[in-house]
C-alpha cells in the first residue's frame, strides 16, 4: 500500500471503531504499527515523516489511535503526575485511555523526541481538520441574508484558524527535518499546542451553538485539541527553550540545510 | 562550509570590524550606502536572479537581519524590483539596471501608496499619458521609503480609466533625476527619516522602462506583493532585541522567552517554505500573508517580552518600539491580509 493509501484507509477503518479500546486493536490488527519499523525488522519501512503523515490524517478526522505511543511508548511527566498515554485507569476530555503511575521515570531520550514529534502531528491534524471545516462552515453559513464569511469579523477569525494550523504545521515540518534533536522537537509540539488551543476557541465561536452539539461532530475535533495540548502543555515545555542562549536557539530550525 | 557559514563568517567579521553596528529594522532603517557596496562587491545582492534563488537569498537575509546589518539601501531592489525587472522587463531595461542593482549602486524606492490609495492600492491615481516614444507620467506618491536618496523609482500608474479599477493599470521604472521629478521627506515619529512624497510632474518614462504589460499591471503588482510579504524581514524586524533578551533572560523569563524560540522556530520553517515556493516558480500570495500576519505579531511580542526581562538595555527596546507601529502596516496592514488569508482558507477547502 502507497502512504496515501495507507492514510485514507486509517481514516476509513479507525472511523469505525466502536470506543477508544476499538481503536486500539484497530491500529494493531492493522499493522501500521510497523509502518515506521525498517523493512529488515519486518516492518513496512516508512520514515517518520510517513508516520507523522498517518496520524494527522487520522486526527484530522476527528478519529483517535495509539499509532504516536506504539512507535514512541513513553512515560511523561504532566503537571506533578506520571503519565502513561493510551495506558489503563483513566480518561481525558475527548475519552482517550491514559494511565496514572503511583511511581516510576518519565521517558527521555530518541524515544521521547519521536514521541513529541508524532504527538505534535497529532495536533496539527486536528488543527488543520477544525480549522478547515470553519472556513467551509463560514463560507456557506448565512445570516443576514449572506454568508457569514463576508463579514469581516468572521473572516478574521477564519484567517486566525488558518494561520494557526498553518504555523504549527511548519514547526513540524522543522522538527521532522531534525528528527535527532529534541529542542526542536519540543518546539514543535509547543507551537502546536499553543495553535490547538487557539484553532479550538475560533471554531467553536464560527460555528455558534450548532457547533456544540455532538450531531455535528465538531466536538470530536475540539475536545481532543484540548486533551492533546495538556500532554503536557505549553507552560511544561516552552521554559525548557528558554535559556539555550541565542546561538543554540537559532540552529533550531536549520537541521536540514 | 554551508552557505550559512559562508555568510555567517562574513557578517560576524565585518560586524567586529565596526562596518556596522546591529539594529532593530535594520532592514527599513539601516540604511547604509557603503554597506550596500559592499555586499553587492561579495556578490551578494541579486541572488535570485543570478542562478542561485529564493532559498538561497533566504538564508542569506536571515542572517543579515539577525545581525541587525543595515541593508535598507538596495533591500527593495534586490527583494522584488530586481527580480520583477529580470522576469518582465525589456532587453535594455535589464542590461541598464540589473549590474548596477547587482553591485549596490542602484537604490529603488516603491512608488505604490497616495493620499487617497492606501490599503485600497487599486484607486491609484497618478496618471501615465502616451506621448513619442514613451509615457508623461503625473501624480503624487507617498510613504516612498528613501525616495530622496534613491537612484530609482518603481511606479504604478493608470494608464486608462475606463475600465473596472482593476484594470488599465501599469508598472514603470523612473531615473529619479529625471526631470519633473521631486522628492521631499515626511518627518516620522522619530524626526526626518525614510518616509517621503514623490511629486511626479510629466515625467517622461520611455516605452522601455515600462514593467511587463500594459494594463496588466494589477495583476503584475499583486504577484510582486508576495515577495514583498513572504520574506524573513517580516518576522525577524526586532530580532537583534530578542537576541538581547535572551542574554538577559534569568530561569524565571524562561517560559516567555521559550514561547518566543518556539514560535520563531516555525515562522522561520515557514518562511523558507514561502522561498521554495518561489523557487519553483510561483508567486505564494495566500502563504506570503500567512506569514506576514503571524510575523508581525511576533515582532511586537517580542517588544513586550524584552520589556519583562530586566538587564535588556532601554535604547534598544526604545528603537524597536518606535519602529513598530509600522510592522503591521506596511507591506499591507494585518486586517487586510486577514481577508487574504481567509480567501486562501475558504479557497482551499472548496
Ligand atoms: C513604515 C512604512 C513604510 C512604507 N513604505 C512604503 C513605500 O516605500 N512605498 C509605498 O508605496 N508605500 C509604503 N508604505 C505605505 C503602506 O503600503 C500603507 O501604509 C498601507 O498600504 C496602508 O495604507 P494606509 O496607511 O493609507 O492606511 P489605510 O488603508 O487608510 O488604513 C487605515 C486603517 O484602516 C484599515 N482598513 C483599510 N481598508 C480596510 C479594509 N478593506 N478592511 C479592513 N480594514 C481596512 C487598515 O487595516 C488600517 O487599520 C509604507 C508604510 C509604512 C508604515
Amino acid at each position: 500500500m502507497s502512504l496515501p493509501d495507507v492514510e485514507e484507509a486509517a481514516v476509513k477503518v479507525l472511523g469505525a471503531a466502536v470506543d477508544m479500546r476499538d481503536a486500539a486493536r484497530i491500529t494493531l490488527d492493522q499493522g501500521w504499527h510497523l509502518l515506521g519499523v525498517p523493512e529488515s525488522e519486518g516492518g513496512m519501512g516508512g520514515t517518520l515523516a510517513d508516520v507523522a503523515g498517518v496520524v494527522r490524517a487520522i486526527s484530522a478526522a476527528g478519529l483517535s489511535s495509539p499509532l504516536p505511543e506504539l512507535h514512541a511508548p513513553v512515560v511523561l511527566a504532566v503537571a506533578n503526575r506520571v503519565v502513561v498515554p493510551w495506558g489503563d485507569g483513566e480518561e481525558n476530555i475527548a475519552g482517550e485511555p491514559y494511565a496514572v503511575l503511583a511511581s516510576g521515570s518519565p521517558s527521555t531520550g530518541a524515544t521521547l523526541t519521536r514521541w513529541r514529534i508524532l504527538h505534535a502531528a497529532r495536533l496539527v491534524g486536528g488543527c488543520q481538520g477544525a480549522a478547515s471545516r470553519t472556513a467551509a462552515y463560514a463560507a456557506t453559513r448565512a445570516q443576514f441574508g449572506r454568508p457569514i464569511a463576508r463579514f469581516q469579523a468572521v473572516s478574521a477569525l477564519v484567517a486566525e484558524a488558518h494561520a494557526q494550523s498553518v504555523l504549527a504545521a511548519a514547526g513540524l515540518e522543522a522538527a521532522l527535518a531534525d528528527p535527532g534533536n529534541d529542542f526542536v522537537a519540543i518546539a514543535a509540539l509547543a507551537t502546536a499546542s499553543r495553535a490547538g488551543g487557539v484553532v479550538a476557541r475560533v471554531a467553536h465561536q464560527v460555528h455558534g451553538a450548532i457547533g456544540i452539539t455532538r450531531e455535528l461532530g465538531l466536538e470530536r475535533l475540539t475536545r481532543r485539541l484540548w486533551a492533546w495540548r495538556d500532554l503536557p502543555g505549553e507552560a511544561e515545555l516552552e521554559p525548557l527553550l528558554g535559556l539555550l542562549g541565542e546561538q543554540r536557539a537559532w540552529t533550531l530550525g536549520a537541521g536540514d540545510e | 562550509m554551508t552557505w550559512r557559514e559562508q555568510v555567517r563568517e562574513q557578517v560576524d567579521a565585518w560586524r567586529r570590524d565596526g562596518v556596522f553596528t546591529p539594529r532593530s529594522d535594520s532592514w527599513l532603517t539601516g540604511y547604509d550606502e557603503d554597506f550596500s557596496r559592499r555586499l553587492g562587491a561579495r556578490g551578494w545582492i541579486g541572488l535570485t536572479w543570478r542562478g542561485r534563488g529564493f532559498l538561497d537569498r533566504f538564508v542569506l537575509t536571515e542572517e543579515l537581519l539577525r545581525a541587525g546589518a543595515p541593508v535598507a539601501a538596495h533591500w527593495i531592489a534586490d527583494r522584488q524590483i530586481g527580480p520583477a525587472v529580470a522576469r518582465l522587463g525589456s532587453a535594455k531595461l535589464k542590461a541598464g539596471l540589473l549590474p548596477g542593482i547587482e553591485a549596490g549602486e542602484v537604490r529603488f524606492c516603491l512608488g505604490m501608496s497616495e493620499p487617497d490609495a492606501g490599503s485600497d492600492l487599486a484607486s491609484v491615481r497618478t496618471r501615465a499619458r502616451r506621448t513619442d516614444g514613451g509615457w508623461l507620467l503625473e501624480g503624487q506618491k507617498v510613504w516612498s521609503s528613501h525616495a530622496h536618496r534613491a537612484t530609482h523609482a518603481y511606479v504604478l500608474a493608470r494608464t486608462s480609466t475606463e475600465e473596472h479599477k482593476h484594470q488599465g493599470l501599469t508598472e514603470f521604472v523612473l531615473d529619479m533625476t529625471s526631470p519633473g521629478v521631486t522628492a521631499r521627506q515626511i518627518p516620522d515619529l522619530r524626526g526626518p527619516g525614510h518616509f517621503c512624497e514623490v511629486f511626479l510632474d510629466d515625467v517622461f518614462v520611455p516605452d522601455w522602462a515600462v514593467l511587463g504589460t500594459v494594463g496588466d499591471g494589477w495583476r503584475q503588482v499583486t504577484g510582486q506583493l508576495a515577495f514583498e510579504r513572504g520574506g524573513p524581514e517580516r518576522v525577524l524586524s526586532t530580532y537583534p532585541l530578542l537576541a538581547l533578551t535572551m542574554a538577559a533572560a534569568g530561569p524565571a523569563d524562561a517560559g516567555r522567552v521559550g514561547e518566543l524560540v518556539a514560535r520563531l522556530t516555525a515562522l522561520r520553517r515557514l518562511g523558507k517554505q514561502v522561498a521554495a515556493r518561489m523557487d519553483g516558480g510561483e508567486a505564494p500570495i495566500g502563504p506570503a500573508a500567512t506569514l506576514k500576519m503571524l510575523g508581525n505579531r511576533f515582532e511586537v511580542d517580542v517588544i513586550e517580552a524584552a520589556r519583562a526581562v530586566p538587564g535588556v538595555p532601554r535604547a534598544a527596546i526604545d528603537e524597536a518600539l518606535l519602529a513598530s507601529p509600522g510592522f503591521s502596516l506596511r507591506g499591507g496592514t494585518t486586517e487586510v491580509l486577514g481577508v487574504v488569508i481567509a480567501r486562501e482558507a475558504m479557497g482551499a477547502v472548496a
